[in-house]
């Protein structure tokens, strides 16, 4: 693989309001062509952040440079980034034609030239033929294509989209993540996209911020996020998780894990864990057997009785208790018809392979 | 004993079917305020100098109003006064409301407020307060025309100017700031910003502004009154110095063009307003 350009470095920003720190001595580099997301839930200090990049918000300390250019004290018309708003922003009183030329029209580029960049992007975002139309004659979903195409057609060096599906219905909203990929992988600009949303997140972006309070939480490719989240918040914001309080313990080559709850077992040692500051296991819904008969002794396993059932059409959550008091989430997948499907105050043998634990400080 | 709901809902004073209220309501509220204008207009076509009895139709005294050259020059001072103190009202009305709508400072709220004095103050007192004004700091009168008119018309802009900027401001309040962030992340400066973005987000309220500023000052009579001259006469305080000597058709006439024109104008500001809160529609 290449080594791509970095386009984007952050160093130790910091942003204050007042009191409330709400983007806390960050680091951050994204490179040319990413698709990069800021992932975390509201008022974590995301949008803070995207605005300093777009120059909309002035860092209280830190450096940002854009292609290697420190943007200290460059207002937001002189960055090469542009921006698609939450609200769309999409200037009521101007057409499409005019909405999308004008971030040309201020620059004084030519008229002519204007009408066919306008025209190209409008296709880009599958808008042609909607020139003349005005703002209000447009669905939501267009008026987001508008601000697309307005943005795009600066041809700026990095796109920032600040949560650009939140306010599309969920169909919409699904074949949007799809579009805005594709679009991004045709004009091969970085585009840096602010979420509370993980499933977008995931499925969009070629690596993921995860941000809590002001703080960057870990920065890694999807997968990597969801299946090895770096610590407690990650592990439970990022998708279902049944988190355990345990002590771990060196054992030989092994590592011992005692939970009041789940009992004693052995896992592989990992490199990357200190066992006397891990105070938690986990493990993901879906990584869990429910069976009829014993399973085999390499996994973990217990019984369990059945106490909840949510069905979801393609999958079905099962809340299951064990021992006195602990609940656990499963999750099985509706793969057939015929699939024996347990009830309420059935027993179970519920089983996982214990390398897929998470040990979590 | 308990207490049985009755089987049929009695009827509330607010309810839909109540057809009758509603009706005399709304003749109750037209007898009120166009009996007697609506008699104005009928008897400025009546053909009798005496203005009481039905005598048949005629056009005669819009021409008589016309052709009385003392009513024709009140009613070029009127629409002088009109012009001047709307343009100059509007600037500053939507200047006040840009103010109250982007900055904070110390003792806003009581420069709000005290913005609004001119709408609710006893007109009365403004132009008693204007006339002592005037000659207090000896504002020079006799000058030609139409500089003869600059106390009357400085006057009007005081009471429209508050008017336009509750009007703009009320617009402002719907003001997205993201639109300024987006122009400015497009590349817009702030002075492209506000000719491209802002001016034309507040035109509906400038034109509703500035078409209101133009039919106060074309109607005032009191305030005009304590401000005017001998040969400052204004088309109000003409009609009313005619009224002190007999009530003719020829001032129904003069009445009714007033009528009219404020009629006109205020029906555009509607328009103009609504046409643009479609525009609008999120």
């Amino acid at each position: 693989m290449i080594q791509a350009k970095t386009v984007i470095e952050i160093r130790n920003i910091s942003k204050r309001f007042g009191n409330v720190i709400a983007v806390d001595s960050n680091s951050l580099t994204i490179k040319e062509g990413e698709f990069f997301a800021l992932l975390g839930p509201s008022g974590c200090g995301k949008t803070t952040l995207l605005r300093m990049l777009a120059g909309l918000e002035v860092p209280t300390d830190g450096k940002i440079l854009i292609d290697g250019e420190d943007m200290q004290g460059v207002a937001p018309n002189h960055r090469p980034i542009n921006m698609v708003f939450q609200s769309y922003a999409v200037f009521p009183h101007m057409t499409v034609f005019d909405n999308v030329g004008y971030g040309l029209k201020v620059t004084g580029i030519a008229a002519s030239t204007i009408r066919e960049e306008v025209m190209a992007a409008l296709e880009q975002v599958r808008l042609g033929g909607y020139q003349d139309r005005m703002p209000d004659q447009l669905s939501g979903g267009q008026k987001q294509r508008v601000a697309l195409a307005r943005a795009l057609v600066k041809k700026p060096k990095v796109l920032l989209l600040d949560e650009p599906l939140s306010a599309l219905d969920a169909k919409l909203r699904e074949a949007m993540q799809l579009e805005l990929v594709k679009l991004q992988n045709t004009v091969g600009i970085t585009f840096i996209i602010v979420t509370h949303d993980q499933d977008e997140a995931l499925s969009m972006a070629d690596r993921i911020a995860v941000i809590n309070s002001g703080k960057i939480e870990q920065i890694a490719e999807p997968r990597t996020i969801y299946e090895f989240p770096a610590n407690r918040f990650v592990a439970d914001f990022i998708g279902k998780m049944n988190v355990f309080d345990a002590k771990v313990a060196k054992e030989g080559d092994r590592l011992a894990i005692q939970s009041s709850e789940i009992g004693r077992f052995l896992v592989s040692d990992r490199k990357d864990i200190e066992p006397n500051r891990i105070n938690a296991v986990a493990i993901r819904p879906e990584k869990i057997r429910l069976t009829g008969t014993r399973p085999d002794d390499s996994l973990y396993c217990t019984e369990a009785k059945i106490v909840n059932i949510a069905y979801h059409g393609k999958e079905t959550a099962i809340f299951v208790e064990i021992g006195e008091n602990t609940e656990i989430s499963c999750t099985v997948q509706n793969s057939s018809r015929k699939q024996d499907m347990p009830k309420i105050g059935d027993f179970r043998w519920l089983s996982w392979e214990v390398d897929d634990m998470l040990l979590l400080e | 004993m308990r207490h049985l709901l009755p089987k049929r809902k009695s009827i509330g004073p607010l309810d839909y079917i109540h057809q009758r209220w509603m009706k005399l309501t709304l003749a109750l509220s037209f007898v009120f305020l166009y009996a007697p204008l609506l008699i104005l207009v009928i008897f400025s076509f009546n053909d009798s100098r005496r203005n009481i009895v039905w005598r048949g139709l005629t056009f005669k005294y819009y021409e008589k109003a016309w052709n009385n050259d003392g009513l024709i020059e009140a009613f070029a001072n009127s629409l002088t006064i009109a012009f001047f103190s709307t343009i100059i009202s509007t600037i500053l009305g939507a200047m006040v409301a840009l103010l109250l709508w982007r900055f904070r400072f110390t003792l806003k709220g009581v420069y709000e407020g005290s913005m609004t004095l001119p709408i609710v103050i006893p007109e009365i007192c403004m132009g008693v307060s204007m006339m002592a004004f005037f000659s207090r700091v000896g504002w020079p009168s006799g000058l030609i025309w139409p500089f003869n008119l600059s106390a009357i018309t400085i006057a009007h802009i005081t009471f429209c100017f508050p008017f336009v900027a509750v009007i703009i401001r009320a617009r402002l309040a719907n003001f997205n700031l993201e639109f300024e962030e987006a122009a400015k992340d497009l590349g817009a400066s702030e002075w492209q910003f506000f000719r491209d973005i802002m001016i034309p987000f507040m035109k509906p309220g400038l034109i509703a502004g500035a078409l209101l500023a133009f039919t106060l000052s074309l109607d005032d009579f009191v305030i005009t009154f304590f401000t005017s001259g001998p040969d400052t006469v204004t088309l109000p305080v003409k009609i009313y110095s005619m009224v002190r000597f007999s009530v003719t058709p020829e001032i129904n006439a003069a009445s009714t063009v007033l009528i009219a024109i404020t009629l006109l104008l205020t029906t555009i500001a509607l328009w103009l307003q609504s046409r643009a809160g479609q525009n609008l529609g999120h």
